[in-house]
């Protein structure tokens, strides 16, 4: 597809490129993704267009909609539908991280700032926390803390979320 | 894709699953993941355009390298089939299931540390090693020399395969612990299991081999 103008659904590169910033945009600055009607609103385009524009997004990119709605639930790093992983920026939390993977790629759309997950163990015990910003990786506690997958990252659908 | 408090944490979480325990590893190993270029460029106004072009394909590669499954490691394999070579068969003639002969010789001549992925690479080889062997003898071999060998072959596999289990979950073994200490054993205590399963699908091996000259 590099170097395409348009993608198979005659929507062009720049538009999803576009809308996947908005979008993102949104999230970095509520913890909310916005609906389609309301990125057709920023994009200046008509509803049923920003809507296909997520879909394809949601197709090129390990996200997903809510089964059976229009509603983006997850669009990583980020998780619109609260999850285990908050995420708080400079001390204010307002985010959700898609899986504890993904939580730590969070930094990424804060540069400069500190980011902090908290999450508790799966298996109980004391929670778990993690400071980071930019490069660095702050603090980690405990320091035994280790992340595990059952299935291939960014494999099955189904299971994304999970497992 | 989940955070644990430590290995041990992880690994008692009811959907913990031994085969993919090689994706288990230390936060920072994560972090360090998702610090690579496909993560990083989200923060692009065309990350689009760039995950769909050459730089996206090769950030991607990359990414999928990194996650793979590690590869058998071909040192220990080197090491574990050179002292398996110089293992003089001989000392399988009228072995029984129980006898300890052959776990006292490989004690001898095989490194203290046995890698996850080594066991089950043997563990594999001995169970193709039996399907390959044929049920019936050929006309000029006893048949119940043939037969006992052929099972004490099995029997061993099977063997391994439970050691291979508590290797996997990190489970040693009380009187296992012992029986090797009185043994002389020098290695670690968590590398129990997976040193016993090897063992064990290697005494497969040998009986496959003994057998395999006969046909």
């Amino acid at each position: 597809m590099a170097g395409d103008e348009n993608d198979h659904d005659g929507l062009s590169l720049a538009e999803l490129d576009a809308a996947y910033t908005a979008i993102m945009g949104e999230i970095v600055a509520t913890g909310v993704a916005p609906h389609y009607a309301e990125l057709a609103h920023t994009l200046g385009v008509e509803p049923l267009r920003a809507k296909a524009l997520i879909a394809r997004i949601i197709d090129l990119t390990p996200g997903w909609l809510h089964p059976g709605t229009d509603y983006i639930a997850s669009f990583p790093p980020f998780n619109n539908q609260p999850t285990q992983y908050r995420v708080s920026v400079d001390g204010e939390q307002r985010w959700f991280a898609q899986c504890g993977f993904e939580a730590l790629a969070v930094r990424w759309l804060f540069p400069g700032q500190t980011v902090t997950v908290t999450a508790p163990c799966l298996v109980g015990d004391e929670p778990l926390r993690i400071e980071m910003r930019d490069d660095e990786v702050l603090s980690v506690e405990p320091s035994t803390m280790v992340g595990y997958t059952r299935s291939q990252v960014g494999g099955d659908a189904a299971n994304r979320p999970f497992r | 894709m989940n955070l644990f408090r430590s290995e041990e944490h992880a690994r008692r979480w009811e959907e913990f699953e031994p085969r993919m325990a090689a994706m288990l590893h230390p936060v920072q190993w994560w972090a360090d993941t998702f610090a690579t270029p496909m993560f990083r460029a989200r923060a692009r106004s065309d990350f689009i355009s760039w995950m769909s072009g050459d730089e996206g394909a090769a950030a991607f590669a990359a990414l999928r390298e990194r996650l793979t499954p590690p590869r058998p490691n071909v040192a220990a394999t080197v090491a574990a089939v050179t002292a398996l070579s110089q293992v003089d068969l001989s000392m399988l003639d009228g072995a029984s299931p129980d006898d300890r002969t052959v776990e006292q010789h490989l004690m001898r001549a095989w490194p203290a540390a046995v890698p996850i992925d080594e066991v089950r690479q043997w563990r594999h080889t001995a169970a193709a090693m039996i399907v390959a062997i044929p049920s019936d003898p050929p006309l000029d071999v006893d048949a119940q020399m043939w037969t006992d060998a052929r099972r004490s072959a099995v029997r061993d596999v099977q063997a391994a395969d439970g050691w291979l289990k508590r290797a996997e979950l990190g489970a040693g073994d009380v009187r296992l612990t012992e029986r090797l200490r009185q043994m002389g054993w020098q290695g670690e205590p968590a590398d129990q299991p997976a040193w016993t399963a090897m063992e064990q699908a290697a005494r497969a091996v040998l009986l496959c081999r003994r057998l395999s000259l006969l046909v």
